[in-house]
């Protein structure tokens, strides 16, 4: 059966996405691995170092050891060295590094910093460092989709999209939840709550298949977070309870950054110690407090699985312990995780702060169901202590990280409570609004108008959406045969014109003559009845169809290096349907510029003020007195109607800058469009040089006013 | 400021033995298949791709000139160099459907990608074959030798006034016209 060839409408966008579910999805299953691995190596690493000598899980307390005391001393010292060694300029960790490469780096993100700080984090953790694995996985994950995107020599849109796909592979695997994934790493990139648009559906797809594969090594059918019931939000009165963890939450984000910047910034410069000795001072503070509080050393969420589970209660050493000590043990916890971890990664540079942020919210959370069970015993539900915990996650992580609509879906995955969604949605919204200003990712942008990124999005968006069938010209007038000589082309071509000769064989496209084959031809006299246009003219012709989006097409002016490219049929490529000139593309991005600009007016009136004040200005230019140093007016030249003002070059021929033209109905071009032919009635508004008359310019003597 | 001269001359591309002298052929096509088998060899390439090209050439245009000579010419892909080839018949063959009748066929063949080259020894070409007097001495060359030394000299003439003229843009239609003067001098130079 023959095949039934899809129109090229629908092929090509096909292809385009497809392109990307492939690459976004290579880029996932990569991402997944990677998490699979440094989630093996963690497992591996605590269990048989720093796992040896305390219960990170456990509710015990001062329990002083030498081990814990200089473990992570030792651990800091290591990834110092490792860091300092293999990645020395690398002063961003975890997701400021992906941040930084998206907006700054046009989607640029070398494989060996993260995979360095990947290394070290895994090795600071095993040795009882208060830091998590969630921010390098993401900063590797869009390594990889960078590193990809880059060994395909794709452009650094794709690159981009790669990018964040690589970092929602990374956190959707690493915490267990795809979607999260996806919504965290499209909207990370801003301060504001907004979404990286064009990168969620790779996202998403990244994010599915990098879930799967993690899943497929650690098994699926569990959530991180396991709580014991269905967690609910049953009551509006709850709401009380929920707004003060909000605001609690919104208070630990700020401990915690306040903390890292300090420990980033100040000491460094006191002391200018190097990085190995830094991390190794901050690894014995961190040992310090890991002495009186190992939870601070959990980076798997055991402890606060624990608290959500009920078995923190039911230990042996907790037997008898007041409802006051467990509020005072989760407070502490929470507290101390905030400096222990601002330690940890500032003076390391290893480790990342996303997933602390995690386990200081869910300390949070137990700490207010503590507080309220120690207040009001028995008023409040159990069910409402664990609902705190997981809601609490959720809070830190909206405001540290300025990502509240991913916090909450993140947290939903990881626990499975996707009855919270009210309690995490308030929670989360005021964690953020309160807390947003202290936000850990120093290289966000406001939004994305304040992304290098997405400057000029409205002319690319108008290129994108303009096709080439909307501003193409059908019957271009230049169209010759292979058989045309140079001297017919000489004498068809118009007078100030530079055309390029379309060459049709049998109404089929030949090839093209342009200018510069003309001039090079002119410039060997006697040969004009010798040569024809087949002679001359370039047959590997770039040509274009109508349904390509202009965005697409620039780039082929650029590369062929013609003013004008001839448009073939869909199907055929050497049916010839018309042109597409530069001019077209110029004049249609002006049309819809003005437009825009109408349509500006009507919405912000004070920018139309700004407008008229600036018409005003230059009318009153225009009616002062002429000076030779000042603006003048002056009616077109006769010798250059016709003309450009770039082919007349005012400034040489009359030392003129012209900087506004008036059209006969009195409107003014300002600044003046330099590639429009002049017109007779037009007059220019020039500034002239103090010490070149008025009528220096050939034929002169007319050109004053 | 003056031209350099161009390195792609005829000249440079022409040979003894790729000029044939008082031949007789009886159709252009004839002609153009004799010149094809000497500069096959040469530039190396297939002479039928040659012939195949200058033939199809001649069909879209014609490239006899009013003066009774033809400058067939092609390029092909994959040429590495230029190739010229000079016929002068002992008698004129009707070359096109115009009704050209032609006794000098200066040939050239050139690489598909360098066109400004191409259009060089092309403008040399129709240079030296306006001079009637260069044409005449050519018909009565005694050698092919002695006919490339003239064309040799001929061409040094043309890039030497190209030079002195300046822009081609202004000078060259005024050089053009004047070809036979100064050619004529070299020409008659060559007294056999």
């Amino acid at each position: 059966m023959d095949k039934i060839p899809l129109p090229a409408i629908i092929r090509e966008p096909a292809g385009t996405w497809g392109r990307i579910f492939l690459l976004s999805g290579i880029v996932g299953i990569l991402a997944g691995m990677a998490a699979a691995g440094l989630e093996f190596g963690l497992h591996v690493g605590v269990e048989n170092i720093i796992g040896r000598f305390t219960h990170v899980s456990g509710a015990g307390v001062l329990s002083f050891n030498k081990w814990i005391l200089l473990l992570p001393a030792a651990g800091g010292v290591i990834a110092g060295l490792l860091i300092g060694w293999l990645c020395p300029q690398g002063r961003l960790h975890g997701t400021n590094q992906l941040i930084h490469a998206f907006h700054q780096n046009s989607g640029n993100l070398a494989l060996r910093d993260p995979a360095v700080k990947a290394v070290a984090a895994v090795g600071i953790i095993s040795f009882g460092g208060s830091a998590g694995p969630e921010g390098p996985i993401a900063a590797l994950g869009a390594a990889i989709g960078s590193s990809v995107a880059r060994g395909l020599n794709l452009s650094p849109q794709l690159r981009r999209v790669l990018l964040v796909s690589g970092c929602a592979g990374g956190v959707g695997a690493i915490f267990q939840c795809p979607l999260g994934g996806a919504l965290f790493a499209t909207s990370v990139l801003y301060r504001e709550p907004e979404m990286e648009a064009e990168s969620i559906v790779p996202a998403f797809v990244s994010s599915v298949l990098s879930y799967s594969t993690f899943m497929a090594f650690w098994g699926f059918g569990h959530y991180l977070i396991e709580p014991p019931t269905r967690l609910v939000f049953s009551t509006p009165l709850e709401l009380v309870p929920y707004t003060l963890l909000g605001l609690l939450c919104a208070g630990l984000a700020i401990l915690l950054s306040v903390t890292i910047r300090f420990v980033e910034r100040r000491p460094l410069r006191l002391f200018a110690l190097p990085r190995w000795a830094f991390a190794g001072l901050g690894g014995l503070a961190v040992g310090c407090i890991g002495c009186l509080l190992p939870q601070i050393m959990d980076a798997q969420y055991h402890f606060i699985q624990n608290a959500v589970s009920g078995r923190l209660f039911a230990l042996p050493e907790t037997a008898g312990r007041s409802p006051w000590e467990w509020v005072a043990l989760f407070g502490l916890v929470a507290a101390a995780k905030c400096i222990a971890s601002a330690l940890t990664v500032g003076t390391s540079g290893a480790g990342g702060l996303l997933g602390p942020s995690v386990f200081i919210g869910g300390a949070a959370g137990a700490f207010l169901g503590a507080l309220l069970n120690a207040l009001l015993p028995g008023v409040f539900p159990e069910q409402l202590r664990e609902s705190l915990i997981a809601v609490g996650m959720a809070g830190v992580l909206s405001a540290a990280m300025r990502t509240p609509m991913a916090a909450v879906v993140m947290v939903m995955e990881m626990t499975g409570s996707y009855g919270l969604i009210v309690p995490l949605m308030l929670v989360c919204v005021i964690a953020y609004v309160v807390g947003r200003r202290w936000g850990l990712n120093s290289t966000q942008v406001q939004s994305a108008s304040d992304s290098p990124v997405h400057v000029g999005d409205a002319l690319v968006h108008l290129l994108k959406n303009v096709r080439v069938q909307d501003v193409m010209t059908r019957n271009w007038p230049h169209v010759i045969t292979p058989f045309t000589t140079l001297g017919e082309m000489i004498c068809s071509i118009p007078s100030g014109s530079r055309p390029v000769f379309i060459v049709l064989e049998n109404s089929r496209l030949a090839g093209v003559v342009s200018v510069s084959d003309i001039s090079r031809a002119i410039s060997e006299p006697g040969i004009s009845e010798l040569v024809i246009a087949s002679d001359i003219m370039t047959a590997q012709v770039t040509t274009i169809r109508p349904h390509q989006p202009l965005y697409e097409v620039l780039a082929l002016f650029r590369s062929a290096n013609h003013n004008v490219l001839p448009v073939v049929s869909e199907d055929d490529d050497r049916q010839f349907l018309g042109v597409l000139s530069r001019q077209a593309i110029y004049q249609a991005v002006r049309s819809r510029s003005e437009e825009m600009r109408d349509h500006l007016h009507r919405e912000h009136a004070g920018i139309a003020t700004i407008e008229q004040d600036e018409q005003l200005y230059q009318l009153a230019l225009c009616a002062q007195t002429p000076r030779p140093d000042t603006i003048q007016r002056i009616p077109v030249p006769p010798e250059v109607v016709g003309k450009s003002i770039r082919e007349t070059d005012f400034r040489r021929h009359y030392g003129a800058q012209i900087i506004s033209v008036q059209n006969a109905d009195g409107t003014m071009q300002c600044p003046p469009d330099v590639n429009a032919p002049l017109k007779s009635d037009q007059v220019l508004l020039a500034i002239l040089a103090d010490s070149i008359p008025v009528n220096a310019g050939p034929d002169s003597g007319k050109s004053a006013d | 400021m003056g031209r350099s001269v161009s390195n792609v001359l005829i000249s440079q591309n022409l040979s003894p033995e790729t000029i044939e002298l008082a031949r007789r052929v009886d159709t252009a096509e004839d002609a153009i298949k004799l010149l094809s088998a000497r500069l096959a060899p040469l530039l190396p390439v297939d002479r039928t791709a040659i012939e195949r090209a200058v033939i199809s050439r001649e069909r879209a245009r014609t490239t006899a000139l009013p003066n009774g000579a033809a400058i067939p010419h092609c390029r092909l892909p994959g040429l590495r160099r230029f190739g010229c080839a000079l016929l002068v018949l002992a008698a004129p063959v009707r070359w096109d459907h115009e009704g050209h009748c032609v006794d000098v066929v200066l040939m050239i063949v050139g690489p598909a990608e360098n066109v400004s080259d191409h259009l060089r020894i092309l403008a040399n070409s129709s240079r030296l074959l306006d001079s009637p007097t260069l044409r005449a001495r050519l018909k009565t060359a005694p050698g092919p030798a002695q006919a490339h030394e003239l064309i040799t000299a001929a061409e040094r003439a043309i890039e030497s006034r190209r030079q002195e003229t300046g822009t081609a843009h202004d000078s060259g239609d005024r050089l053009h016209s004047r070809a036979d003067d100064y050619l004529a001098e070299v020409a008659n130079r060559f007294n056999w």
